[in-house]
């Protein structure tokens, strides 16, 4: 595995590692590689015991996320709790630089780290300033290329059509980026994808290495090899906005369509990665941060019939409209 | 027919404080940070929510507009009150008389 700084304390074990362009300092063994000499941020993540959850959440209303996949509590002070059922749970901090976790079930480390790396950190990320996207995203002769779109839209499937075809992994799932003189940067994210076993083997090979992502799905945690993802920035060249899968028919053919700035900003909105929070302080940021966006990078609709055989054709589209 | 609640008499205001907006290539996006609701305007509706803050009088508005826009006087105040009216609404301006009493 990738080599990380270990650091003895009085209260444990430290690991350091980078992702996203944050370094973590964590508690937990992760698979994620070593920071490097600059990061956007700092934060800590730390195991937490069920009694601290219980205090820390006694008297909270748990509130079902949008989706309903986990459900999280504004705690007064301004932590905030989640708690994915049978899986795990979390505490972040109301700077967002501390991040406490904890198992709540028997499913595998690696589907731990999804939820850790994926929504829990949304939080810490959001509080701490940052606007990360929902998209999953490929590089391109040196360029990323994000795709947006809700969960089931497909983005991990189009990413992995490019991987099959070469072309390595940004991020998977959360996009940071940050603005630079010329635009903006995507920063990497997990070495890993989470794909559908028939997706994996039809662009990935049939060995396949991954773990389910919790015992209520069939989808897989796959680590991906170091030829296979982008392990620093990347410059953003143009964000694809997926059209929804119950919008296209399987005959339909595939159409790329740019969008206005409203438009793209609007789209940008409804991909934000953390919908839960929404004080007028984010909210104001997050405006600022997406109208910039729309002014600098190009966003377009694609739209195409959700099926496998066809995902070349839609990469070689996104090809040649780049 | 129902009284008009907005008419070229008042003095519109947008709340600063709480409301936040962009030009993207002639379409305005705008947020009230209040309720955390988003709008979008068209070319034209882009072009009045510009002219408020800068006259705030509707008929100073209205005049400017006239200028601009080859449409008929009656057509320009009518779709210029029927916006206002909508971004009252929404919270976005408030108005008043010109002796600074607030619209009901």
């Amino acid at each position: 595995m990738q080599a990380v700084e270990v650091e003895p304390e009085q209260l444990g074990t430290f690991y350091r590692y980078s992702v996203y362009g944050i370094s973590l300092r964590s508690q937990f063994s992760l698979a994620l590689p070593a920071p490097g000499n600059a990061s956007l941020q700092d934060i800590e993540l730390r195991e937490g015991s069920r009694a601290l959850f219980e205090e820390a959440a006694r008297g909270a209303t748990l509130k079902p996320s949008p989706t309903a996949w986990y459900r999280h509590a504004h705690l007064p002070g301004g932590s905030t709790y989640l708690r994915w059922e049978g899986v795990a749970e979390f505490l972040v901090s109301p700077d967002g630089l501390h991040l406490t976790c904890g198992w709540l079930g028997e499913n595998s480390h690696e589907s731990f780290q999804v939820y850790l790396l994926g929504q829990a950190l949304s939080f810490a990320l959001v509080k701490s300033g940052f606007e990360p996207l929902h998209s999953t995203c490929v590089v391109i002769n040196g360029s990323a290329v994000a795709f947006l779109g809700s969960s089931g839209f497909g983005k991990s499937s189009l990413a992995a059509c490019f991987l099959g075809a070469g072309y390595p992994l940004l991020t998977d799932d959360l996009l940071l980026l940050q603005g630079t003189r010329k635009g903006y940067c995507g920063y990497p994210g997990p070495p890993r994808i989470k794909l559908f076993p028939r997706v994996a083997r039809r662009f990935l090979g049939a060995n396949l290495s991954g773990v389910p992502m919790n015992s209520g799905t069939q989808k897989l945690v796959l680590p991906l090899l170091e030829n296979q993802t982008h392990r620093t920035t990347a410059p953003l060249k143009a964000i694809y906005v997926l059209n929804s899968p119950r919008k296209v028919s399987r005959q339909q053919r595939i159409s790329i369509t740019p969008l206005s700035p409203r438009e793209a900003f609007l789209a940008l909105l409804r991909n934000t990665f953390n919908r839960l929070l929404v004080d007028p302080e984010r909210l104001h940021r997050q405006f600022e941060a997406m109208t910039r966006l729309v002014a600098k990078v190009p966003v377009a609709t694609i739209s195409y019939p959700r099926v496998l055989d066809s995902l070349p054709e839609v990469r070689e589209a996104i090809l040649s409209d780049m | 027919m129902p009284e008009k609640r907005v008419s070229l008499d008042q003095i519109a205001t947008i709340d600063d404080d709480n409301v936040v907006s962009r030009d993207l290539e002639g379409e305005a996006v705008i947020l009230n940070l209040k309720s955390g609701t988003y709008f979008g305007l068209n070319e034209v509706g882009t072009r009045i929510w510009a002219l408020i803050p800068e006259h705030r009088s509707l008929r100073k508005v209205f005049e400017a507009l006239k200028k601009e826009y080859e449409v008929s006087p009656e057509a320009l105040e009518n779709d210029l009150l029927e916006l206002v009216d909508q971004l009252q609404a929404k919270g976005l301006v408030s108005l008043a008389q010109p002796d600074g009493r607030n619209k009901a």
